[in-house]
C-alpha cells in the first residue's frame, strides 16, 4: 500500500475515534447535563426570551 | 462606522432609547422569570416513544444486515444469496449424493455468471434471455446440447418453452473449466423443479476435445440435428432428433399411415 | 440568563462588537456567493432549456451541456451555497462563543483566494478540463487554492472557538465544529483517491458516491441545522424544545452518517454488503431526523402565526419542512425495491433539489435576513422585494419538487418495461422538464430580488447616512417613519 493509502486509512480510522473522544469530553465536561443552561444560549439582552424578533413584515403596525 | 455601531445605530424605538435599551433592571428579568417556572421547555425529557421507535430501528438493521449482505463477502455481489456457501477447499470429503455436491458447488458459479440473465430463480426475462426452468432443452435426456452451448455459446432463434427468442450468448470455453461447467450444468438440471441428472467433467471433457476448433457460437438449428446424448460432433443426426415431444407428436401425426407404421416397427426393433 | 460577563452594559457593548467585528468578512462571503448563485442560477436555466430543447445556444462548444451542467453544479455548491454557509458558520460561531471577530483580514483573504480559485475552476470547467468525476469537475489547478482558502476558514473557527467566553456549548455550536472538521476529511479523501492518485476499479464510484453525499449530509446539514436551531428560538423568543433531543440528533447524525452513500451503486457490480450497510445506514437516519423535526415542531407550535411577520422565520420554517421531506425521500429511494423504479431518473434531480435548494438555501436566505441587518447596522430597504424574494422561491420550489418527483416515478415504470421503446420514455418526460424550467425562471425572479434589496441596503451603508424604512427589530415597538 502506497504511503498515501496509509495516511488514508490512519484519516478514516480517526474520525470516528476523534468522534467519540469529543462525546467522551462533552459528556465530561457536563455539556451532555444543563440542558437548560444550554438551551437559553441563544438569547441575550439585546434579543431576550419571550421576545419576538424580526417582525419586520408587520404592515399594518408600520402604517398605523 | 464606529466599533459600538449596533449600540450607537440610529434604530430608535418609540420611546426614544436604543434598541434592546430597557429603563428598569427587574424589567429586564421579568421575561426570564417569566419563563424559568415552565419546567419543561428546553430539557423536555426523550419522550417513550422515541426511545421504542429507536430501538425497532436497530431492530430492523440488524434483520437487514443479516439477510442481505451476502455473508459479508468481498466476492458476493448478490444481496440474495442468505447462506454463502464455504470456499471448495474447506469442504472435506463427503457422503453426499454427488448430484448434490456438484450442484451445491455449481449454485456460485450460476449466481455469478447465469444469472445476470438467466435471473437466480431461472425464469429468464421474457422476450430477451430464455427461461432455464422446465426448458426442454435443459430436462432433454443428455447434456450433448447444453454443454456445446456453455463451450461455444448461441445466436440465432431459438425456441424454447413455445416462445421465441434471438438473442446472443457468450461461450465460456476460456472462462471455466471442466469442472465449473459440469457443476453449473448439474445444478440448472436439478433447481427449481428441474430434474435431469449429473453432469459430469468427463462428459465436458470430451465435448470440448471434440470441437477445440470451433471458434464461432453454435446456431440453434444446427444443434437440433445433433442427438440429445452421447456422441460428438460427427455422429449422424436423426431427421427428428431436435425436436420437442410435441412437435414430435405433430409431425408424427402427418406422417402417412403406413410410413408411421414402419418407423414404429423400425424404432421396435 | 447565560454568559459570565457580569455588567449588563458591558455584556451589550460586547454583542454589538461582535455584530460589527463580522461586517467586512462576513459581508465579503455573503456579496461574492450571492454574485454565485445569479451565475448559478443563469447556468441552471441554460441547463433546464437545453434538457427539452437541445438546439438552445447549440453553436458554442463551451456551453454545450456536458459543460453547462457542472458548471451550474460548481457554481452553487462551492460558490455560493459554500460561501454563505461559512458567512453564516463565521457569525454563527462568533456570536455563541461571544467573542468579536479576529482578524477579519484573515478571513478576507480566504475569501478572496475561494473566489480566485472557484473561477479559475469554473472557466477550465468550461474550456473543456471537467475531471467528470460528479460533485468534484474542478480541475486539479484549482482544487488546492480552495483547500487553502478552506484551511485558513478551519484554522480561524477553531481559534474561534478556543478563544470563546461562553464555555457551555449551543447544539448549533456542535454542528458547524462538526461540518468544520468534516469537511476537509470528505473533501481531500475524495481529491487524493479520484484525482490524484486515483484507485482503480469500481472502487472509484464508491468513492464518488461516498464524497457526493457526504459533502450534503457532513457539511451542508450541519451548517443548515445549526442555523436552523439558532434562528427558530431567537425569532419567536422561546428556547428549543427539548435540548436532550437535539443533542441525541446531533450525535445520531455524527455517527450514522458517514456510512451513507453507496446505495446509490444498489444493482451495481458492488459486493452486496456495503450496499446493503450503506440502505441500512440510510434508514437509521430516520433517528436524527424525526428527532429534528419533533424538536422543530415542538418549538414551533403556538408561533406558527410569526411566519406571517417574519422573513427569516418564513425561509427558516420552509427550509425544516423541507429538510424533514427531503431525507424522509431520501430514505425511500434508498431502499432496492423503490430505487430501482426511481434510480436514473428525473425523481434523483427533484430530490437533490428538495435538499439543497429546500432545505439548505432557504436557510441560509432566513439567516441572510436576519444577520445583514445587525452586521451592516441598516433595515432591509424594500418589504415588497422580501415578499417577491419568498414566494418566488416557495413558489419555484414547489414546482420545480413535486412534478419532477412525479414525473421521475412514471420515466422510472416506463424504462423498467421493456415493451416501452427508449425515445417513448424520453418523450414522457418533456412537460415535466417544460415545467422545470418555468420554476426556474421563477427561482430566478426571487433571486434577483434579493440581491437587488441587498444592493439596495448595500447602497445606503456606504452612502450618505438615511433613515431605515422599520425600525422594528425587537419585539413589538411601533416603527419608524417610513421612507426618507
Amino acid at each position: 500500500m502506497s504511503p498515501i493509502g496509509i495516511l488514508l486509512l490512519f484519516g478514516a480510522m480517526a474520525v470516528p475515534v476523534v468522534a467519540l473522544a469529543c462525546l467522551r469530553w462533552a459528556a465530561k465536561n457536563g455539556q451532555l447535563q444543563n440542558g437548560d443552561r444550554g438551551a437559553l444560549l441563544p438569547f441575550d439582552l439585546e434579543e431576550p426570551l419571550d421576545k419576538a424578533t424580526d417582525q419586520i413584515l408587520n404592515r399594518k403596525s408600520a402604517k398605523s | 462606522m464606529s466599533e459600538h455601531a449596533m449600540s450607537d445605530s440610529p434604530n430608535k424605538n418609540a420611546s426614544g432609547l436604543d434598541r434592546g435599551e430597557v429603563t428598569d433592571v427587574s424589567d429586564l428579568h421579568a421575561a426570564v422569570l417569566r419563563e424559568r417556572p415552565d419546567p419543561i421547555e428546553g430539557r423536555e425529557p426523550l419522550n417513550l416513544w422515541m426511545v421504542v421507535f429507536v430501538a425497532a430501528l436497530l431492530f430492523w438493521a440488524g434483520t437487514y444486515l443479516t439477510h442481505y449482505s451476502g455473508g459479508f463477502r468481498a466476492d458476493e455481489f448478490s444481496e440474495r444469496q442468505i447462506n454463502p456457501l464455504p470456499p471448495p477447499s474447506e469442504s472435506g470429503p463427503s457422503t453426499e449424493d454427488p448430484t448434490t455436491k456438484s450442484a451445491k458447488e455449481g449454485m456460485a458459479v450460476f449466481l455469478a455468471q447465469c444469472s445476470p440473465c438467466h435471473q437466480a430463480d431461472g425464469n429468464g426475462v421474457s422476450g430477451q434471455f430464455p427461461p432455464l426452468a422446465g426448458s426442454e432443452w435443459v430436462l432433454a435426456e443428455g447434456p450433448n446440447r447444453i454443454i456445446r452451448i456453455v463451450l461455444n455459446g448461441l445466436s440465432g432463434p431459438i425456441q424454447v418453452k413455445g416462445s421465441d427468442y434471438n438473442g446472443v450468448m457468450n461461450g465460456f470455453r476460456d472462462s471455466m473449466d471442466d469442472k465449473q461447467i459440469a457443476n453449473v450444468l448439474t445444478y440448472i438440471r436439478n433447481s427449481w423443479g428441474n430434474k435431469a441428472g449429473l453432469v459430469t467433467p468427463a462428459e465436458v471433457a470430451t465435448l470440448r476435445a471434440a470441437t477445440k476448433d470451433r471458434t464461432e457460437a453454435w446456431v440453434p438449428a444446427d444443434l437440433l440435428k445433433l442427438p440429445v446424448s452421447g456422441g460428438d460432433a460427427s455422429a449422424a443426426a436423426p431427421a427428428s432428433g431436435g425436436l420437442s415431444p410435441e412437435a414430435l407428436k405433430e409431425a408424427l401425426k402427418k406422417l402417412p399411415p403406413d410410413e408411421l407404421k414402419a418407423l414404429l416397427q423400425g424404432l421396435g426393433n | 440568563m447565560p454568559g459570565e460577563l457580569a455588567d449588563e452594559g458591558q455584556r451589550r457593548a460586547m454583542l454589538a462588537e461582535i455584530d460589527s467585528s463580522c461586517r467586512a468578512p462576513v459581508l465579503f462571503f455573503v456579496i461574492s456567493g450571492l454574485a454565485w448563485l445569479l451565475l448559478g442560477t443563469l447556468l441552471a436555466l441554460v441547463t433546464s432549456i437545453k434538457l427539452h430543447s437541445p438546439g438552445f445556444l447549440a453553436g458554442w462548444d463551451f456551453l454545450t451541456f456536458g459543460r453547462v451542467r457542472p458548471a451550474h453544479l460548481n457554481a452553487v455548491i462551492y460558490g455560493f451555497a459554500s460561501q454563505t454557509g461559512i458567512a453564516v458558520t463565521i457569525w454563527l460561531m462568533c456570536r455563541l462563543c461571544r467573542v468579536p471577530l479576529i482578524s477579519g483580514g484573515l478571513i478576507i483573504l480566504a475569501a478572496i483566494f475561494w473566489n480566485v480559485g472557484l473561477t479559475i475552476g469554473l472557466i477550465g470547467i468550461l474550456a473543456g478540463d471537467s475531471t467528470a468525476i460528479e460533485w468534484l469537475e474542478l480541475p486539479g489547478y484549482s482544487t488546492p487554492i480552495l483547500f487553502f482558502s478552506y484551511a485558513l476558514v478551519a484554522v480561524w473557527s477553531i481559534i474561534t472557538f478556543r478563544l470563546r467566553r461562553e464555555s457551555h456549548l449551543y447544539v448549533s455550536q456542535w454542528y458547524l465544529l462538526g461540518a468544520i472538521l468534516w469537511f476537509p476529511w470528505l473533501y481531500a479523501t475524495a481529491q487524493i483517491m479520484l484525482i490524484l492518485e486515483p484507485v482503480r476499479g469500481t472502487v472509484q464510484a464508491a468513492i464518488n458516491w461516498w464524497f457526493a453525499h457526504n459533502v450534503l449530509g457532513l457539511w451542508f446539514t450541519p451548517i443548515g441545522l445549526a442555523a436552523i436551531y439558532y434562528f427558530i428560538p431567537k425569532v419567536i423568543g422561546r428556547p428549543i424544545h427539548s435540548y436532550y433531543l437535539s443533542v441525541l440528533g446531533f450525535w445520531s447524525l455524527a455517527l450514522f452518517y458517514n456510512w451513507n452513500g453507496l446505495h446509490h451503486l444498489i444493482g451495481g457490480p458492488m459486493p452486496a454488503w456495503m450496499i446493503t450497510v450503506s440502505v441500512v445506514a440510510s434508514v437509521m437516519m430516520l433517528i436524527p431526523v424525526i428527532t429534528v423535526a419533533i424538536n422543530h415542531h415542538f418549538t414551533m407550535v403556538g408561533h406558527f402565526g410569526k411566519l406571517r411577520y417574519s422573513p427569516t422565520l418564513r425561509f427558516v420554517v420552509v427550509g425544516a419542512l423541507c429538510y424533514t421531506a427531503t431525507s424522509l425521500q431520501g430514505v425511500a429511494n434508498s431502499l432496492r425495491s423503490y430505487s430501482e423504479i426511481v434510480h436514473f431518473t428525473h425523481h434523483t434531480i427533484a430530490h437533490a433539489h428538495l435538499g439543497l435548494y429546500g432545505f439548505f438555501t432557504m436557510v441560509m436566505f432566513g439567516s441572510l435576513y436576519y444577520i445583514i441587518p445587525r452586521i451592516s447596522g441598516r433595515e432591509w430597504p424594500s418589504l415588497g422585494l422580501i415578499s417577491i424574494h419568498f414566494w418566488g422561491c416557495f413558489l419555484g420550489l414547489v414546482l420545480y419538487v413535486v412534478p419532477l418527483s412525479y414525473g421521475g416515478i412514471l420515466q422510472g415504470l416506463a424504462m423498467n418495461d421493456a415493451t416501452v421503446p427508449f425515445m417513448k420514455v424520453v418523450e414522457g418526460t418533456l412537460p415535466w422538464l417544460k415545467l422545470r424550467t418555468f420554476a426556474g425562471l421563477l427561482m430566478a425572479l426571487g433571486h434577483v430580488a434579493f440581491v437587488g434589496n441587498l444592493v439596495w441596503l448595500l447602497a445606503r451603508v456606504f452612502g450618505p447616512y438615511r433613515k431605515p424604512v422599520v425600525a422594528i427589530l425587537s419585539g413589538t415597538e411601533t416603527p419608524a417613519i417610513a421612507g426618507k
